[in-house]
């Protein structure tokens, strides 16, 4: 089996925005949506000790997606390699599932009246290659792989440094790892 | 964020509860079985399919995609309240109309539009009979819409102003709420039936009655989100200080619950007692039943919008 | 209105999506048709995958100065996606933002899409349309008028780095004109002056395995991003020591281990300070310095009186601090890089600074070893067809000679040039041929260049969008994008050296021209055809004949290189001769005492400002390049508040400001108003103006129209030794306008989170 996953090392990320802007061209995402993005925390401490990070999010993926869960056609789906996809011919752009994602990375795709969200690149990952926001990465921040397979920098990530998963009180076993330094 | 669900989604789950409210409330009147609640049956019987079914237009056109909105009866889906609720409404939509088309029947002079239609019935089949057959069958329908359009709301663990089974309670009993107000508006405006004492009496008690239970409803809703998550916790704050407190507090419970509860216990009171004459003026009634009926509106604005800002985590 | 937040207007930003979309339209249109037929369960049939049908093409993407490796994926003729290549030794297999939205800037609808010549007054947005024929004549024409007049002199020539500069500059060259001005002044001049005084040469870094990194306003993670950012990104938290002074916290203070919000200025303070702990606890490289090095004497008794007590009175950082950093900087030696930086366009002082650093980095012996400064090489590939004959006869308009007599003279200055326009009563010169410049946002003090406009009687800019500066001119000659275009192979020099390939990936989408086209047409018209009877493609076989790779191979791979790992050691053998004047590394330099300028990096205490005023500082964002691209959706609509000034928020109570409070920043040369920003993230005592907001141009989105313009405020303050322009000299004074605007809006792709978890 495959289980598709991305491991995320906050540490190296400089919100550079490159896959924010990677992923808007590969997704020919609308203006004003984004499938991706990058937060920041509020300032730590005082000047001059003070501290901020950046933390990249987009769909987690999850093994119990409640977007799913609440579609009323089916057009949600988690498919065998892991990944949760919109089918957009199915979908009627209710809009549920965008309200019920914990980490609000769903939007309403305007020009396509559809749901719309992050897929892992599923044409380019089909293809062999890595998403977009992946392979663009500067810093190194993003690694994406198959968590079934024991041998993939994922799996050996997820194995040996300490991580965390963001909402894990949502239950929905999000499958993005932060790599915690 | 950009809300996802907006007036449209508000007045759709208005006008679902409103139906409902009505199609129960004339099932209630017709197993009462007595002579002068029929009009009052009657007229809700007659009123109860429009909302729902303006309603579901309103959801359809509210659809990003609505040339596809034929494909949530393509198939059903268990886990989600849309589907269920979105089958729900079909079948009350239905049953409601047909309902509806056998009370037209009983009362040819009816000036609400469809009350003159004639349905032909086949010979042997016995009209009230066949009616109370669907009203029995719409009733738990009712129940049902009413308490989908919480749901709707309330299933959602991500919008933790919404996740707590007290919303879909909150929202069933004020579309009931709604609904003895409609009523009460209606058979004042009509002449006919303006403001027989025994169905003024009748309305008031059901809403006072409705209108307490709301106000219990209101304080478990707040302990069940304070004592559980602590988002939940925090999206109380969207109604304490957060920008829809106004419109909660003052649109809604103060307006549309406390407003009406008083007028209606000041006008019901004397005629209980029966020390005086029923007042014909229809001040009374519009001053109750005008309140409930906004009060409902901003309760499910309230709760559409407010839900959408809570976040979870 | 600078300070607009208007999203661009409807339809500027949709044109590669219609491109895309036009094909998909039909095939939806009857997949809608036939809907209500299907059942959704047809969705788990298998999907052909339209990615396997791109064409995938390889080239350097054109943004920036670093040319990073691209493969551009093509669908019927269109530009789908840029991605990078993966194996590329200059880009690392990274694309920056800006690099993925190069579509977006092909299919931009604001392009210049035919030549145009003026009709209205200038800078009133009044163009014709007209073919490359009449442009091209009206040129020549306007051009050959002031030869008549002035003499070829009396054409200044301006320009950047790019792979078709070299045609702009042959051109110069060829009509006669030493008016030739480039962008090192208001870049990079003085850090390559302090380094090649010292080295003789500009070293690379070796950040991959640096132990300990100092950057002094080097802003590597947040301004740009090249090999060096991407090697230190890599290696943040990893066996490495990050250590920022800047008087704001970047995103690259933010990793770092120590940020020390230094005061501006006054970073020589700190170089020298830890020299002399350096010296004074024995921690240098004596081996290094008696072997490699002239002038340790003098230097170490030099530095004896810059304590770090007293570098603690300048700079504002603990003295214990600079001990510690100083200590911990020598034990990682030589895996140590004190980092020179890149745009070192800040004092008048700045090439004895980058000198400083040299020096620093000579006296623990981080050099051409591991995790050091590395010397550079280069590949060699021929430069095919060297031009003209003939020295150039003419004197410049300016005394180059006398006023910098070390700076290189082949780029001239910029400042000083437009010092002598200003100053003669009649203009020394009648025409100005730009390329890929835009000097009203990245010269300082904007009035002083639209002056010297009004002076100069024709302009030409050769541009790919309307610029500012393009606005002002007279014709517009539109240049091919970089995609568009077939460009000769670069050599970089490097620790790792590359050549780059640049191969057209789509024909020109408009009626734009390359700039050797463009030269070929002037050279046609002005009789200089003979210096430009080549194809570009003659020049890549001639270019690409020593290496070992045909031209097929080279296209297919994209770039060249032999090297996979830097070779240390090559300058530290016997016999090895250092390209300065001793043959050294001259820790006290010949040539600048020669020319009695400060032999020792010397430092000279910052000039301070009238009571109430801030010093400005400026800085760019990797998003965009200088004052090009803010125009784009993809990149100004991901950064709403990158319009805004820093202020410190005691300077906003001050003025009872708040954020997104509209602020008039005034100078003694100009203001402008800007939203402000109130951040704890910046000194108390500046003010943060970011670079290249508040186009004027009303050919560019309203995105490139927030904010203001630093140059505006910018007083032409310039480096002693090479010229080059001081920006970090200028003091300027705020006063509230009342207006307010959202700024704080958060795009969906920049959120606030809670917290790391």
């Amino acid at each position: 089996m495959t289980r598709y996953a991305m491991a995320i090392r906050t540490a190296n990320c400089v919100r550079c925005m490159g896959c924010v802007v990677a992923c808007r061209a590969e997704n020919d995402v609308p203006e004003g949506s984004s499938r991706n993005w990058i937060g920041q925390t509020e300032l730590r401490g005082r000047f001059p000790h003070v501290g901020v990070d950046f933390v990249p999010g987009q769909c987690m993926q999850c093994e119990e997606p409640h977007c799913a869960r609440v579609c009323p056609v089916g057009a949600t789906s988690k498919d065998e390699d892991g990944v949760v996809r919109i089918d957009r011919d199915v979908c009627i752009g209710c809009r549920y599932c965008v309200l019920a994602c914990p980490y609000d990375a769903r939007f309403a795709n305007h020009e396509l009246g559809v749901a719309d969200k992050c897929d892992f690149c599923t044409d380019r990952v089909r293809a062999g290659r890595e998403p977009a926001c992946v392979q663009t990465c500067p810093s190194r921040t993003r690694v994406f792989g198959d968590l079934d397979d024991p041998d993939s920098e994922i799996s050996t990530l997820v194995a040996s440094e300490r991580t965390h998963r963001k909402k894990l009180e949502a239950g929905t076993e999000p499958k993005i790892f932060y790599i915690d330094s | 964020m950009e809300y996802q669900w907006e007036w449209l989604v508000v007045v759709y789950l208005y006008l679902g509860g409103l139906g409902a409210g009505l199609f129960v409330f004339s099932a209630i009147f017709d197993f009462m079985n007595q002579k002068h609640f029929e009009p009052l049956a009657r007229i809700a019987a007659l009123l109860a399919p429009w909302p729902v079914a303006l309603g579901a237009g309103l959801l359809i056109f509210d659809l990003g995609s609505p040339m596809r909105f034929w494909r949530l009866f393509s198939t059903v889906q268990w886990t989600s309240p849309m589907s269920v609720g979105s089958w729900l409404l079909v079948a009350f939509t239905m049953t409601s109309g047909a309902h509806m088309l056998l009370w037209a029947r009983s009362n040819p002079e009816m000036p609400i539009g469809i009350g003159g239609l004639h349905l032909p019935l086949p010979s042997g089949v016995r009209r009230v009979e066949l009616r109370r057959t669907f009203t029995a069958l719409g009733a738990p329908m009712g129940l049902g819409v009413g308490i989908y359009t919480g749901v709707l709301l309330g299933a959602v663990p991500a919008r933790p102003f919404w996740n707590t089974p007290m919303v879909a309670m909150l929202f069933l009993f004020s579309a009931l709420s709604t609904a003895a107000a409609a009523l009460l508006l209606v058979s004042t405006l009509r002449k006919t039936t303006v403001s027989s004492i025994p169905e003024r009496r009748l309305l008031y008690t059901a809403d006072i009655g409705i209108i307490l239970i709301e106000i219990f409803l209101i304080v478990p809703y707040f302990l069940h989100n304070a004592l559980s998550t602590a988002s939940q916790a925090r999206s109380l704050d969207l109604v304490l200080g957060g920008p829809f407190t106004l419109a909660f507090w003052i649109g809604f419970v103060a307006l549309g619950l406390l407003l009406p509860l008083i007028v209606e216990v000041l006008d019901l009171v004397p005629l209980i007692a029966g020390r005086k004459k029923a007042s014909h003026s229809p001040l009374w009634a519009y001053v109750s039943a005008i309140p409930v009926l906004a009060g409902g509106l901003v309760l499910r604005w309230v709760f559409v919008f407010a839900g959408q800002v809570s976040h979870f985590g | 209105m600078s300070t607009s937040q208007n999203p661009p207007r409807e339809g500027q930003s949709m044109s590669r999506r219609s491109f895309l979309q036009a094909g998909t339209f039909t095939v939806a249109g009857l997949a809608l048709a036939s809907a209500p037929f299907t059942s959704h369960l047809v969705r788990s049939a298998p999907r052909p995958n339209p990615l396997l049908e791109d064409q995938a093409i390889r080239t350097s993407c054109g943004l920036c100065v670093n040319k990073c490796g691209v493969t551009a994926w093509v669908r019927d003729g269109v530009i789908r996606k840029l991605d990078p290549i993966d194996e590329h030794p200059k880009s690392r297999g990274m694309l920056c933002a800006r690099g993925n939205a190069g579509v977006q800037a092909l299919y931009d609808p604001n392009r210049v899409k035919s030549p145009l010549i003026r009709v209205g007054e200038r800078g009133a947005g009044r163009w014709r349309q007209t073919t490359w024929d009449e442009a091209l004549d009206h040129v020549a024409e306007n051009l050959l008028k002031v030869r008549t007049e002035m003499g070829p002199e009396g054409v200044m020539f301006s320009s950047t780095e790019g792979f078709q500069e070299h045609f702009f500059r042959a051109f110069a060259e060829a009509w006669g004109s030493p008016n030739v001005v480039r962008h090192p002044t208001l870049c990079l001049a003085s850090m390559v002056h302090g380094m090649f005084s010292t080295f003789g040469e500009v070293p690379a870094f070796d950040l991959r395995k640096t132990r300990y990194i100092i950057l002094a306003g080097a802003n590597r993670f947040e301004a740009l991003v090249t090999p060096d950012s991407v090697d230190l990104m890599r290696n943040v938290g990893k066996r490495q020591k990050l250590v920022v002074l800047d008087p704001r916290f970047t995103i690259t203070a933010s990793k770092a281990d120590d940020w020390f919000p230094i005061r501006p200025g006054t970073d020589l303070a700190f170089v020298l300070a830890m020299m002399s702990v350096i010296f004074e606890e024995g921690l240098q490289d004596q081996n290094f310095l008696d072997r490699y090095t002239i002038g340790q004497e003098a230097l170490r008794e030099h530095v004896r009186k810059h304590t770090p007590e007293w570098a603690a009175e300048e700079t504002g950082i603990a003295a214990r601090e600079i001990r510690r950093v100083a200590r911990e900087f020598a034990s990682a030696a030589p895996a140590a890089v004190f980092y020179p930086g890149r745009r070192s366009s800040w004092t008048e002082n700045d090439t004895q600074f980058r000198r400083g650093i040299a020096v620093l980095n000579a006296i623990v012996g981080a050099w051409d070893r591991p995790g050091g400064c590395l010397p550079k090489t280069r590949i060699a590939i021929e430069e095919p067809l060297v031009f003209p004959p003939d020295d150039i006869a003419a004197d410049r308009c300016y005394d180059l000679e006398t006023l910098f007599p070390l700076a290189n003279h082949k780029d001239g200055t910029y400042l000083a040039l437009r010092r002598s326009i200003l100053e003669s009563a009649k203009s020394p010169i009648g025409a100005w041929m730009i390329y890929k410049q835009n000097p009203l946002h990245s010269v300082p003090n904007t009035n002083a260049t639209l002056e010297m406009m009004k002076k100069i009687g024709f302009i030409v800019a050769i541009d790919t969008s309307p610029s500012d500066t393009a606005w002002m001119a007279d014709v517009i000659l539109p240049e091919s994008m970089y995609l568009e275009r077939t460009d000769p192979p670069h050599s970089v020099a490097g620790a790792v050296p590359v050549v780059l390939n640049r191969r057209q990936v789509v024909p020109p989408r408009h009626d734009t021209k390359s700039c050797i086209e463009i030269v070929q047409g002037l050279a046609e018209r002005l009789g200089l055809a003979e210096y430009f009877d080549y194809t570009v493609d003659d020049w890549i076989e001639a270019a690409i004949e020593p290496l070992t790779i045909n031209r097929k191979e080279l296209d297919e791979r994209g770039f060249y290189s032999t090297l996979e790992e830097p070779n240390y050691g090559r300058t530290l053998r016997d016999g090895y001769r250092f390209r300065t004047k001793s043959g050294k590394i001259e820790l006290e330099s010949v040539r600048y005492r020669e020319q009695s300028y400060p032999a020792l990096p010397t430092y000279v205490k910052p000039r301070s400002g009238r009571p109430g005023a801030y010093r400005l500082i400026t800085g760019r964002s990797a998003l965009y390049t200088h004052a090009a691209l803010q125009s784009l959706s993809w990149l100004g609509g991901a950064d709403p508040e990158g319009c805004a000034a820093w202020i410190h928020p005691k300077v906003a109570d001050r003025h009872g400001l708040s954020d997104g409070d509209v602020v008039r920043v005034r100078s003694s040369q100009g203001e402008i108003e800007v939203p402000i920003k109130a951040t704890p993230r910046i000194r108390e005592d500046c003010v943060f103006v970011p670079h290249g907001f508040g186009s004027r141009s009303a050919g560019l989105s309203d995105y490139a129209h927030r904010g203001g313009r630093d140059s505006e405020l910018l007083e032409d303050h310039e480096d002693t030794i090479t010229g080059n322009a001081a920006m970090h000299e200028t003091f300027v004074e705020l006063f509230p306008t009342g207006r307010h605007i959202e700024i704080a809006k958060l795009p969906v792709s920049s959120r606030i989170e809670g917290g790391l978890r």
